[in-house]
């Protein structure tokens, strides 16, 4: 397992040792959840590609709400940016993505 | 004057406000006294309010002036520090949120200070939720108050150990895979999971959101049942919640008990599967009828919960990025401010989980576990399906052993891991599951009883347990 390339994709550093460490126990956490290649599964079980099976309980179908009611423009804007750690002019700032 | 907390219940502490026996004030300040004494030892809360005795002294005054009052009121409970108070810091227990504070309060704080309840604090936790001990908070592990060189279980230990501690009367906790009713069963208290979308999530922080519920831990079955009542409903805001006209009212009394017996022969203590066979056998006295059953993918279920939590965990916990709220450790670029973010903020098992539930879900292995998981996982909710043709409820340890050490499995996740065998299955299929102390092992430390219910079914879970504790 690369450890480097998935810490990458999750957006962590990691120390050496992290890595290390993390190594090991991913490979005996792995090797233990594999035990469900071994499960035979009834072909009249099916899961839609990123989503839970239906549910038991009823939620298997989609929970909409009409698109009207929007609270007043701005009303949140205060209290939430006040929670971030950089922000300027009402919005979040961050570094520059795009350079020329 | 003195009140006394350690036999006192939500339903004699409302009776006794309001015939005037004490006030909601005398009563808060005797939970703020035993808290200055005892905290420092067990670590169970992270913060205590400084309103307190304002919240309380309002509900007397309401009270005096002969206002109607809400089922909880001046009853003083904990909170775990993953629910939102408004204004109120909230932490998770990470590093991650330093001097984050909520902006709105979750549902469920909505509904319980509707309800008149006295917020004492928030509670200590493992980060994020995720562990079976609260050693993986970032601020210190919280004791069991049977034996404080032991854990009080997780992640809700803190609020396990506060009420077991009669550091307050009753709490809420939330149970992705087991996180309120193993500490429940550590700390001889009683935990409750509700079933998927009796609960609103709304102002929960996430973990796995196909498993989180939030539910109460409380010292008696009739107390869980009240705080379950006021917390339960349908709410706008999570849209997972149920209507109330899709629960379907079971008016015949549940007396016909299951136990999976083949899921019990292996790795049990012999002192948990005695105090299991006695509750058992107290309940057969009762006219309960107990018999086994098979739910033979059910011991799959430990490895189905560590793909499908982990992957929910990865995507959930990509919102803390030093950008929209808490910790910013400042890198060359933007990506140099996530990972240094990240990597500074995430405890070793936040980052454990993260990285896992990315492998699983990554190209190239999606379909051999995460998608096999979802498959599993519609296995063994169709066999509880199937067993609840022929029984009320299912009965089995809450754990398989009891408290540990504090450090005795610290470097060991998957032995952590293996603690969560018995609750995991509940969250998997989506069910109501309680745990009832029901005696202790020889060195005195308590051991819970199990109950799992079908979708909906958490009357039956508080009529049988009632007939466990006895109320």
């Amino acid at each position: 397992m690369d450890v480097e390339r998935l810490a990458g994709l999750a957006r962590i550093e990691l120390t050496v040792q992290e890595k290390e460490s993390l190594a090991r126990d991913l490979g005996s956490i792995i090797a233990y959840v594999s035990e469900l290649s071994s499960v035979t599964v009834p072909d009249a079980i099916t899961v839609p590609h990123g989503g839970s099976p239906a549910s038991i309980g009823g939620a298997s179908t989609n929970t909409m709400r009409e698109d009207r009611d929007a609270h007043e423009p701005g009303i949140f804007s205060e209290a939430l940016l006040a929670m971030a750690p950089r922000a300027k002019g009402g919005a979040i700032s961050v570094k520059k993505i795009i350079t020329k | 004057m003195t009140i006394a907390l350690e036999t006192l219940t939500i339903t004699d502490a409302s009776r006794k406000l309001s015939h005037g026996e004490f006030s909601a004030r005398e009563l808060t300040e005797s939970y703020l006294s035993r808290i200055e004494r005892e905290n420092a030892g067990l670590n169970a809360y992270l913060e205590v309010f400084d309103d307190c005795a304002e919240q309380a002294s309002r509900i007397d005054e309401r009270r005096a002036k002969g206002e109607a009052l809400g089922s909880l009121a001046g009853i003083p409970l904990a909170v775990k520090d993953n629910i939102l108070i408004e204004g109120r810091r909230a932490s998770s227990a990470s590093k991650i949120l330093e001097g984050y504070r909520a902006p709105y309060d979750a549902t469920v704080i909505r509904k319980l200070k509707e309800a008149g309840a006295v917020l004492l604090g928030r509670t200590n936790m493992d980060e994020f939720a995720m562990g079976g001990s609260t050693e993986n908070s970032a601020f210190g592990p919280t004791k069991n108050p049977h034996d404080t060189s032991r854990v009080p279980g997780g992640s809700s230990g803190g609020s396990a150990a506060a009420v077991a501690g009669n550091l307050a009367l009753a709490a809420l906790g939330s149970d992705t895979g087991g996180s309120i009713r193993q500490p429940a069963a550590f700390c001889g208290v009683v935990g409750l999971k509700p079933s998927y979308g009796r609960v609103s999530r709304s102002g929960l922080m996430a973990m796995a959101s196909s498993l989180d519920q939030i539910g109460p831990f409380a010292k008696t079955v009739a107390d869980a049942e009240l705080l379950f009542e006021a917390i339960a409903g349908r709410d706008p805001m999570d849209s997972t919640t149920l209507d109330p006209a899709q629960i379907q009212k079971k008016n015949k009394r549940a007396k016909r008990i299951g136990v999976p017996r083949r899921f019990l022969e292996k790795g049990v203590n012999a002192k948990i599967l005695a105090r299991f066979e006695e509750t058992l056998t107290t309940l057969r006295g009762k006219g309960y009828k107990v018999c086994d059953i098979e739910l033979p993918t059910i011991t799959h279920s430990l490895a189905v919960y560590y793909i499908i939590m982990p992957a929910e965990v990865s995507t959930n916990l990509a919102r803390f990025d030093g950008v929209r709220y808490g910790l910013h450790v400042d890198g060359d670029d933007l990506y140099g401010d996530y990972i240094k973010t990240r990597g500074a903020g995430f405890g070793r098992e936040a980052k454990r989980r993260i990285i896992l539930g990315t492998y699983v879900l990554s190209a190239g292995y999606y379909d051999a576990y995460y998608a096999q998981a979802c498959k599993v996982r519609a296995v063994i909710r169709r066999e509880f399906e199937e067993s609840f043709r022929a029984v009320d409820a299912i009965a089995i340890p809450t754990t398989p052993s009891p408290a540990f050490a504090i450090g005795e499995k610290a470097d060991d996740p998957l032995k952590m891991y293996l603690e969560d065998i018995f609750t995991v299955p509940a969250n998997i299929a989506e069910l109501p599951a309680i745990s009832i102390p029901a005696g202790k092992t020889m060195p005195g430390l308590p051991v819970g009883f199990q109950l799992i219910a079908p979708y909906c079914g958490e009357s039956a879970l508080f009529s049988i347990g009632k007939d466990i504790d006895g109320d």
